[in-house]
């Protein structure tokens, strides 16, 4: 631990300055949660697809409210368009808007609004906000379009405008706004959910300004960035030096299995505090929507970065200031236009997994193994005589992978998101759909001293005729990996019909039609172990034996453990005969910060498929 | 009220994870108090000791009780610290893990470390039958004979004492899991059973599924404590009514408190919301922010126009979070009607400490009852806000009425360790300590006013709990409130408000169509209406004393949250629900800052509560008649100390006063008022008076 001497030189006035942090993020996150309480669509409450931020008239982040890892960081370049196209003629009432400009995207669902702060005529900052949308146009309802292949098919792009100007709500913006998306109410309620989160937010700027005075607020930001800064640095100096590399795969463009996995590669570099983050070798972008902008990469390598750390790091400008993020253009993690982006949440789930590949090896206490790689979809839809044109998404996870001293989590949203899984009940009240199942799979989970997560089964039937259904899944081909000696995940697999005569497995990425009677069951791909399986506590293998997460077969085969199951317990004589003669005894009893053994910078796993449903 | 010539006495009991207090209240106008250290596990044990020392103290037998209240720890207790029992669960076949799986939400969004809290039931405890309702209500297939054998046979072998039934849809048939319930009651008589709806009737398999299991796990538990304490007090000579505080504020009997324990959840701190509401209905306070902060935690509560805001959402075992409905998934969802309670790692006991990046922070771990604050001598080394308060002079060293001496010197030493490398006197570091915990505080407050729209200048602080007084003016300096109540016996209020409420009952039901229509409304809550009255006039109630409250959880359609918009009195017909759609309009408006369009609103739920009002105890008169004649304990010079207020105001010679010495005149701070339970601080720029309950209304400037 390369400790501070904690002096006074750091601050002005510690108190103050700890009085003032406290209150500039709570301001950030008070925004949040009028976006939060106001919110029309699932995606923002439920999801909390949505972030805030207090920005100083330079446009550095002073406090990012509590968010989705997707958005961390994204603000700065915001405040760059802003301040780029309209530096100079800023006026109190402005408001701006925009989804889409080269050097700051996410996908077009996502409306940034932006208001400056002024006391009297002096501009003392920004707050600014983004919050996904339920639709903004485009072939499909919902404008994430997996098969769109430019953005011009995604719905309507805003480049950087006047929503407000001097206070005057600009009825061509909304007009044209409201005009080209499906639900304009959804739209209209929570973009004005979003300038109200910023009303709010400018009134708790200018009492924090009318408190400290002009200058003392900016001490103290500045302070609050060198803080952070501060804190980002010591903890990347608890890293080793070195150079650590990393690849996995897609399994494909999400639209066509024929096309071939998308590497995505990274090298991180760590000297002394800062880091390097470079995304070299990654595969070009894809003809479907699963591209990402820099700005997710950027946000992705920050959220992954903080999630390693594991300390109460702020997200602010001086957070950002030791990470240097490179990216190819024309990558699929740094696409150009026309690329599609709606759904790069794909992209971004691999960047996730690649960059812990590649972390574990710097730090192999904090980071787990490869995770379910993301969210799946089944999207059915058909029409109805009586109620139209209808639409359900289910979404499916799993969870994560082993952790060093933990087990993978069964069942919980991927660490790129933080997505509600939807109620049966509610789902089922349409009268379209019964849910027949939805629990865990059992011998799926990666084995290793420390279990990935296990799949999730979802079965559903559908209730009438002609449905088109739409199941968007990934780790079909491409498992997720295993750390420190553990195994790899299982499989995303999906069957029409299961035990019927016209059963029939299904393509990673497909649309089927049908009928009512008809069911389809999606297994949801797992996590991958973390440490050598058979050095796993075999009470711990009974547990999930008896728990019917693992099969007697299955703590035999992938644990070497053999359990009595009549008797409930470890059939300790086999079990050390299974595992000798690695093991004298039943293996450690291992609590969290095992130690692993350093893995080569660079580990390649072979893209291949393995297992299938069983 | 007198009944058949006796004196009416009413005691109530609060069980803190510290204290237990006791308040005896004589209906010829006197009061008893005792504070006595709790006795865990055996909590019944300091709960006979309390009792004993009021009756002794009034001189009277213990059958001359005419009704027990009771606010307890048991049942949130047996879930943190997962002390419950052996619990199996009865599902639909395909959904054993809805349990487990629960909504996928975590609360913190980058710890890669997060563990998601284990189930209450083990997978190999939660059990499937055959059967199926669907979301029409339909049954396909019903439950069998032989569904329910293949599944008792599975029970048998479980060793559990407790069991949840909960099926999908169960909502829509709730005869068909009651009929599973009591057939698999007939054949496990020795099972405790809980059959979700019973409990929770409400939309949401994970919800309810959680409400029922909760309830399963602690109701051995809860039902033994229980059971216990009423055979002591029998044996005491008490054969009282007995009645425990719900989370909703409400009281119920102790015979359904043991069947439905899972709403005692927040029982302590719900007391201490309607102590608040008392206050301010007596006081005509259209608005006030119920401030409750003791050894720990601190707690934030707002009370509107006598009304306490109920939580739409609530999780036991989450820990503490003033950011709610950001922070999901840390515990155990429990659908029960909980009053909205926000709560931060503020208290006494709280951590003075500096992070990795040189600040100083407050909390949220707290040095506990052990080792405690430095300033207690009892082994603690860490300075804590106990200790910055004795340092700038806002608690007195010296013992008071049988409290404990403190230590100074320790208060020094520890804090001088936080003080020294932020180059900071010891003074200046404790006058810190205090504002980063207003800071923290701050938000705390936010959470129950800006947070829903409210603006807390609107609102009166209502601060209590042992800590709370001594940082009510500053925390409302900094909301720019301006008056701030410190009621009677701050340190026992909350056992107060257990003896001014109300026996409460609550039924839910799903409202099922797509749109609000009369007759439907009016049938499900008329049957409701109907089913509770019975109910409770077997139960011995009058009428003439049933209150019927009826609600209905509103939302505009495609929006998450709900509001509770409530249903005025008498037939519900075209115009009423015409009405609602206006309250559902303002209340949208105040909390959210815009209007929808009324055409796209939906009703989630309806529901209906029942208050079985109590005649009598005018608590709040009474207890101030009762302090006035004991004036003499509470006044007497003390004489003045050196307090620091901040390097504007500096180190002032400050009068130390007993509550005695005000009057309804107000005089000028800076002063402090010493009591047995807690410290006022009144602040320079701030002023004093009582009013005609003896409360300390203290003005801020």
């Amino acid at each position: 631990m390369k400790g501070h001497s904690l002096t006074t030189t750091h601050f002005r006035d510690p108190i103050t300055f700890e009085v003032f942090k406290n209150s500039v993020i709570g301001l950030a996150d008070e925004m949040g949660l009028v976006i939060l309480r106001t919110a029309h669509t699932p995606l923002i409450s439920q999801a909390m697809d949505f972030s805030t931020a207090v920005c100083d008239p330079v446009g550095q982040v002073i406090a990012q409210g509590t968010s989705m890892m997707i958005h961390v960081g994204t603000f700065p370049d915001a405040m760059t368009a802003v301040l780029t196209k309209y530096g100079g003629r800023i006026e109190p009432g402005d408001v701006y808007l925009f989804n889409e400009m080269d050097g700051v995207a996410q996908h077009l669902n996502d409306l940034y609004v932006i208001k400056p702060c002024f006391l009297a005529e002096e501009l003392l900052g920004f707050v600014v906000c983004t919050a996904h949308h339920a639709d903004v146009g485009g072939r499909v309802l919902g404008s994430m379009d997996l098969a769109a292949s430019e953005i011009f098919q995604e719905g309507l792009q805003i480049p950087l405008v006047k929503l407000y100007d001097k206070g005057r709500l600009s009825e061509t913006v909304m007009d044209i706004l409201l005009r080209n998306v499906r639900l304009p109410e959804l739209v209209s309620g929570d973009l004005e959910g979003q300038v109200a989160a910023l009303s709010i937010g400018e009134a708790g700027f200018a009492r924090l300004v009318e408190r400290y005075s002009i200058d003392g607020f900016r001490h103290l930001s500045n302070e609050l960035l060198d803080y952070t800064e501060r804190l980002t640095r010591s903890a990347i100096e608890s890293v080793p030096d070195g150079t650590y590399g990393f690849e996995d795969w897609i399994d494909d463009d999400g639209v066509s299995v024929d096309h071939e996995p998308v590497p995505f590669r990274v090298k991180i570099t760590v000297s002394g505090s800062s880091i390097v983050v470079d995304w070299d070798g990654t595969g070009p972008q894809v003809e479907s929507s699963n591209n990402a902008h820099i700005t997710n990469t950027r946000s992705v390598t920050y959220g992954v970065l903080m999630g390693v750390f594991r300390d109460e790091i702020q997200s602010n400008s001086g957070f950002y200031r030791p990470i240097t993020i490179k990216a190819p253009e024309g990558s699929i993690v740094n696409a150009k236009r026309p690329a599609a982006r709606g759904r790069r949440s794909r992209a971004c789930y691999r960047m996730i997994d690649v960059l812990l590949g590649a972390l574990h090896q710097a730090v192999p206490d904090r980071v787990p193994a490869g995770s379910d790689g993301g969210t799946g979809t089944l999207l059915f839809s058909g029409k109805e005589p009586a109620r139209g044109s209808w639409m359900e998404l289910i979404v499916s996870s799993s969870g994560w992978g082993g952790r060093p001293g933990l087990d993978g989590i069964d069942y919980v949203s991927s660490f790129g998101a933080n997505m509600a899984l939807r109620p049966v009940e509610l789902i089922e009240q349409a009268g379209l759909l019964r849910i027949q199942q939805l629990s865990y799979e059992p011998d799926t989970g990666g084995p290793g001293q420390w279990r990935g997560c296990v799949s999730l089964r979802t079965e559903v039937r559908v209730l009438v005729d002609n449905v088109s259904l739409r199941v968007g899944g990934q780790r079909h081909k491409i498992l997720a990996y295993g750390l420190a000696g553990g195994k790899r995940g299982g499989p995303t697999a999906s069957m029409l019909n299961p035990g019927r005569p016209d059963e029939r497995l299904l393509p990673g990425t497909t649309t089927v039609i049908m009928q009512k009677g008809d069911v389809i069951r999606y297994i949801h791909s797992s996590g991958g172990g973390f440490g050598d399986p058979y050095l796993r506590d075999p009470t711990l293998v009974l547990g999930d034996v008896l728990d019917e997460k693992v099969s007697v077969d299955g703590a035999r085969r992938d644990y070497r453990v053999a359990i009595d199951i009549e008797h409930r317990r470890v059939d300790e004589d086999q079990t050390c005969q299974l595992r000798a003669p690695s093991c004298r005894d039943l293996g450690p009893i291992t609590p969290r910060g095992l130690k692993t053994e350093r893995v080569p910078p660079t580990s390649r796993i072979e893209p291949k498929s393995q297992g299938g449903l069983s | 009220m007198s009944r058949n010539g006796h004196r009416d006495i009413h005691v109530a009991v609060d069980v803190g994870g510290t204290f237990t207090d006791v308040l005896l209240f004589d209906g010829d106008g006197s009061i008893q108090k005792a504070k006595v250290l709790s006795s865990p596990p055996d909590f019944g044990r300091a709960v006979i000791d309390g009792l004993k020392i009021v009756l002794d103290a009034q001189g009277l037998h213990a059958s001359a009780v005419n009704t027990l209240f009771h606010a307890m720890t048991v049942a949130t207790n047996a879930v943190l610290e997962r002390r419950g029992s052996p619990t199996a669960l009865v599902t639909t076949k395909g959904f054993r893990d809805s349990l487990e799986l629960a909504r996928g939400r975590r609360p913190t969004m980058y710890d890669l470390m997060w563990d998601k809290p284990k189930p209450l039931v083990s997978r190999r405890c939660r059990f499937e039958i055959e059967q199926r309702i669907t979301a029409s209500g339909e049954l396909d297939p019903p439950v069998t004979t032989a569904s329910i054998d293949a599944v008792a046979e599975q029970l048998a072998n479980a060793e559990v004492d407790a069991v949840a039934v909960s099926l999908i849809n169960s909502f829509m048939r709730p005869d068909e899991e009651l009929r599973l319930t009591d057939e698999l009651r007939k054949r496990f008589p020795r099972l405790l059973f809980t059959a979700s709806v019973d409990i929770a009737p409400e939309i949401g398999e994970y919800e309810r599924t959680s409400t029922a299991v909760v309830n399963a796990y602690i109701m051995p538990t809860v039902d033994n404590y229980l059971r216990l304490l009423e055979i002591d007090l029998e044996r005491l000579g008490i054969h009282a009514p007995f009645y425990v505080m719900q989370s909703s504020g409400g009281l119920s009997r102790s015979s359904d408190a043991r069947r439905q324990p899972v709403h005692l959840m927040e029982s302590g701190p719900a007391a201490g919301v309607i102590a608040t509401r008392t206050l301010v209905r007596a006081a005509g306070i259209s608005s006030a922010i119920a401030f409750d902060m003791g050894g720990t935690t601190a707690k934030a509560s707002l009370v509107e126009n006598g009304e306490a805001f109920e939580a739409t959402e609530y999780e036991v075992g989450a820990g503490m979070n003033a950011k709610r409905g950001v922070n999901v998934g840390a515990g155990y969802t429990v659908l029960t009607p909980t009053l909205d309670i926000a709560e931060v790692g503020s208290g006494g006991g709280s951590v003075f400490w500096i992070d990795s990046g040189g600040a100083p922070r407050v909390g949220p771990q707290s040095a506990g009852a052990l080792p405690g604050p430095a300033c207690y001598g009892t082994g603690g080394e860490v300075p804590t806000l106990s200790d910055a308060a004795l340092a700038l002079g806002y608690l007195n060293p010296v013992s008071i009425a049988g409290s404990h001496a403190l230590r100074p010197d320790l208060a020094m030493a520890a804090l001088r360790k936080v003080a020294d490398p932020l180059g900071l006197g010891v003074r200046d570091a404790a006058y810190g300590a205090y504002q980063i915990a207003i800071a923290n505080m701050t938000r705390l407050l936010k959470a129950v006013t800006t947070e829903r729209g409210r603006d807390p200048r609107d609102s009166v602080l209502v601060a209590f709990g042992g800590a709370g007084p001594a940082y009510a003016a500053a925390l409302a300096r900094e909301l720019e409130i301006k008056q701030v109540i410190v009621p009677l016996a701050p340190g026992l209020f909350s056992a107060l408000g257990l003896l001014v409420s109300d026996p409460q009952y609550d039924e839910v039901r799903v409202y099922v169509p797509q749109s609000i229509e009369a007759e439907a409304v009016s049938r499900s809550v008329g049957e409701m209406e109907d089913l509770m009255m019975s109910q409770l006039l077997t139960d011995g109630y009058a009428k003439g004393q049933i209150v019927v409250m009826r609600f209905a959880d509103m939302r505009y359609s495609g929006q998450q949250g709900i509001l509770r918009i409530s249903i005025p009195p008498g037939p519900i017909t075209d115009s009423v629900l015409n009405s609602l759609l206006d309250r559902l309009d303002l209340e949208h408006y105040r909390t959210y800052g815009h209007r929808k369009a009324r055409t796209a609103a939906r009703i989630l739920n309806l529901r209906v509560r029942a208050i079985c009002t109590r005649t009598g105890i005018e608590a709040m008169p009474a207890l101030a008649a009762a302090e006035r004649n004991r004036r003499p304990l509470a006044a007497g010079g003390k004489g003045s100390r050196e307090v620091y207020f901040g390097p504007g105001a500096g180190l002032i010679s400050t009068r130390v006063l007993g509550r005695g010495d005000l009057s309804t005149s107000p005089q000028e701070g800076p002063m402090v008022v010493e009591e047995m339970d807690s410290t006022t601080v009144i602040p320079p720029n701030a002023t004093a008076h009582l009013d005609k309950f003896e409360n300390v209304i203290i003005m801020v400037d």
